[in-house]
């Protein structure tokens, strides 16, 4: 099979549906929830056969977006759910962390927002990164990831 | 939801033991269970995963853990009615015996809040100053 067939059979990945996800995760929007999603992610690695370096990669992608959605989502400690899904399809491990908090700027300022660098860390890593936001304030930074013939 | 609870969906099938293997172990380490009761967590959600298809699951399963005062606690499921005890039958292991029946201080089989039946699967935290097992 060339190339440029299994690159065709991609689907769009703004159109992979919740229920054809191989895994989702639903987790309180708390700090110690990105450890276990980083868990989630290196399962997967561990499934795909991938690397340390290309699974540890992955990993920070998803962890660093799901650092977005705990820390900037839910302002002034309210309670909310950070939410992973994953799809695997040939050759590549799609992503999704989505909240339905108040969204990510590309310019945060204010005292927990860190270096700022996890936006450009996710865009490095993945091959692809969608941002979401849909009428009823669900949003989504969905990812695409590159894993050659394992998935 | 509490801040240390979680709920993976999972596909039936390959990908299913090393998610649940690394999930699994990351909550139960937020329920502070010892190193032997988080592995017995684990292996007691492997086997039941292993042994779900075709129980009604419809190639895929739910498990909530949920974190309480003495251990953990897994909720499987749901299954169609009347398929619960299937999960706990079919979590065998050849030359091993049930793994659920050997490992959880306790299992029982109740009825989901949207339907059809949960297997509830408790790991307790031994008494502090207790020797590990």
């Amino acid at each position: 099979m060339s190339i440029d067939t299994v690159q065709s059979m991609q689907p769009s990945i703004d159109r992979l549906q919740d229920d054809e996800a191989d895994v989702l995760l639903r987790l309180p929007a708390v700090r110690a929830s990105v450890g276990v999603a980083r868990q989630l992610v290196l399962g997967l690695g561990d499934h795909l056969g991938l690397d340390d370096d290309r699974g540890g990669d992955i990993a920070i992608a998803v962890s660093e977006a799901c650092a977005n959605s705990v820390m900037h989502a839910y302002p002034n400690d309210v309670a909310g759910e950070v939410e992973l899904l994953a799809w695997l399809t040939p050759g590549h491990l799609v992503v999704a962390v989505r909240d339905a908090g108040a969204g990510i700027s590309p310019r945060i300022e204010n005292e927990r927002a860190g270096l700022g660098l996890g936006l450009p860390l996710m865009i490095a890593i993945a091959d692809q990164v969608l941002f979401h936001r849909d009428g009823g304030g669900i949003q989504e930074v969905r990812m695409r990831f590159d894993v050659g013939e394992r998935g | 939801m509490t801040d240390t609870e979680g709920t993976l969906e999972v596909r039936l099938g390959p990908v299913c033991g090393p998610v649940v293997d690394r999930v699994v172990a990351a909550l139960a380490a937020r329920a502070d269970l010892p190193i032997d009761r988080l592995a017995d967590a684990q292996l007691a959600a492997n086997a039941v995963c292993a042994g779900a298809q075709g129980n009604g699951t419809g190639g895929r399963l739910r498990i909530r853990l949920t974190p309480y005062e003495g251990g953990l606690t897994l909720v499987i499921g749901p299954v169609p009615a009347g398929r619960g005890p299937a999960l706990v039958r079919d979590a065998a292991v050849p030359g091993v015996e049930n793994v659920v029946e050997r490992l959880a201080d306790d299992h029982r089989v109740e009825p989901a809040a949207g339907g059809g039946e949960v297997l509830v699967l408790r790991f307790t935290r031994p008494p502090a100053g207790a020797p590990a097992a």
